[in-house]
């Protein structure tokens, strides 16, 4: 029974003494556990990493409100729609919000920034014209621009194209995110002549919402 | 008297087996977090390079996509130039340099001149080579992409581990002598303390069993409960080195867990051989 209870005594004991020794630092790793661990492996959750589709078709709602707390707002990754410009050819190309590089290869994406259609304010969405927005630069003012979402249809009309340099960004500041009569949107993408180089040039479109339902996020 | 002997021969011990418990796991550091050879053996088992010849795969043709640069023009670079052998032997470099060099940054000079020329071919077949800029549009073109692949290859907080690995390494000699002195001495006084060399041993016994479950105990929960997987790491790449390093950094303690165990036996033999002797 010695060699038991002793041995166990001091397990305890010494086990104890590390925590109280070890405390200073342990204290802060606790204190950003629930950041640093979810709750289950990263292989498990993989698949809900690589982005849901929350679009699930058209929903025909055009008008109305609609209560915030009623939309689950989506994570990086997740596609919340599709654009469609019938001028220039584009139709049902996937809408992705976050727009890093590895998003900008699935479709159209929104800057994080700026907000979704409906929210009030300005929509920025780019994509690249090697891919998904090569017939962007041939749209025209009053061109339509057809935005369904996963909680509404949205329809907007072009009223400028510009070329920009993204480094001036007041040049375009203002027509996302300055104060409008209605809501705003900016496609954009890059403005690259026929060679191959790096650009600070995006082409704009900005288009003003015609219809849609606007999203009520005091309820 | 005797409950005071009884009394500071068992704190002796059980500082017996902390000491003991720390001096393993010195050892233990000192082949696995300490060694270049185990972070090395650490990135073969994992699928580092694999996931992150993936990761720049796709960073590069969607950064060729905002360049005119077409997917054909990576497939081939990454089949044939960028490959994951490429990638592997920069990353051990720069590994290695984590114990060695804090201030080491990966260089790109082949990454670079791969992609001048590899580009420039391109640009002629697409029909760009003629014009004026494409030598400086190339360039450009390739230094960015190697700040990517820099990026992508760091070791986040790189160069804090570096100096922390660096810092530690130079305690550790002290670190060893402090805590085999502290074995030894102790180990002699429980030894001499007692004419019934029996009662002795009992006590060196336990303190061996015990530093045994203390070093066992706690990585083996994290070992087979897969708590390290649960870690939030947003790159592939980065969670598959840091899940498998931690993971063989546990199975080394877990087997060297096995020298208090070895020990105790050992003297196990030798109390019930006494013992036998004795009746």
């Amino acid at each position: 029974m010695g060699f038991l209870i002793l041995p166990l005594v001091f397990f305890i004991a010494g086990y104890l003494t590390f925590y109280f020794v070890l405390s200073p630092v342990l204290e802060p790793v606790k204190s950003i556990y629930a950041i640093a661990f979810s709750e289950s492996s990263a292989d498990e959750s993989a698949e809900s990493s690589q982005g849901k589709d929350l679009f699930s078709g058209k929903l025909g709602v055009y008008d109305g409100t609609i209560k915030a707390s009623e939309i689950h707002f989506p994570y990086v990754g997740d596609k919340w729609g599709e654009i469609t410009i019938e001028s220039v050819g584009i139709k049902d190309l996937p809408l992705i919000y976050g727009d890093s590089r590895k998003l900008l290869l699935k479709g159209a994406c929104i800057s994080e920034r700026s907000r979704l259609p409906g929210f009030g304010g300005g929509t920025l969405i780019g994509a690249h014209k090697y891919s998904f927005f090569h017939e962007l630069e041939y749209v025209n003012v009053d061109d339509e621009v057809v935005i369904e979402t996963y909680y509404g249809t949205y329809i907007y009309k072009v009223y400028k194209t510009e070329i920009i340099d993204v480094d001036n960004t007041t040049d375009y500041w203002d027509e996302v995110y300055g104060e409008h009569e209605t809501e705003t949107l900016a496609l954009y993408s890059c403005y690259v002549s026929d060679t191959i180089r790096t650009t600070n040039y995006r082409f704009f479109a900005f288009c003003e919402l015609i219809s849609g339902p606007q999203v009520d996020e005091y309820s | 008297m005797k409950v005071f002997r009884t009394i500071v021969i068992t704190v002796l011990a059980f500082i017996l087996s902390i000491s003991f418990t720390l001096l393993t796991l010195l050892c233990v550091a000192e082949n696995t977090l300490l060694a270049p050879s185990f972070a090395l053996k650490t990135l073969e088992k994992s699928n580092y390079c694999t996931d992150i010849h993936d990761d720049l795969y796709t960073e590069f043709v969607s950064y060729g996509y905002a360049c005119n640069i077409g997917e054909d023009y990576f497939d081939d670079f990454f089949e044939n130039s960028l490959t994951e052998d490429f990638i592997y032997h920069d990353v051990e470099k720069h590994l290695v340099n984590l114990y060695s060099n804090p201030e080491s940054e990966i260089n790109t000079d082949n990454l670079s001149q791969a992609i001048k020329t590899t580009l420039k071919q391109y640009a002629v077949s697409r029909g760009y080579g003629s014009q004026t800029s494409i030598d400086e549009d190339v360039d450009k073109i390739s230094e960015e992409l190697s700040d990517i692949y820099k990026g992508y290859l760091s070791l986040p907080a790189a160069s804090t581990i570096s100096a922390m690995l660096t810092r530690i390494k130079s305690y550790v000699p002290y670190a060893f002598a402090g805590l085999i002195a502290l074995v030894v001495v102790s180990f002699i006084l429980i030894l001499v303390s007692y004419k019934t060399k029996k009662i002795s041993l009992m006590y060196l016994i336990s303190s061996f069993i015990a530093s045994f479950l203390m070093i066992l105990a706690f990585p083996m929960y994290l070992r087979f409960s897969n708590f390290i997987g649960k870690i939030n790491i947003m790159g592939k790449a980065v969670y598959s080195l840091v899940v498998t390093y931690t993971n063989s950094f546990l199975e080394s303690v877990l087997i060297y867990s096995a020298i208090p165990l070895v020990i105790s036996l050992f003297l196990l033999i030798i109390y019930f051989a006494k013992a036998k002797k004795e009746s």
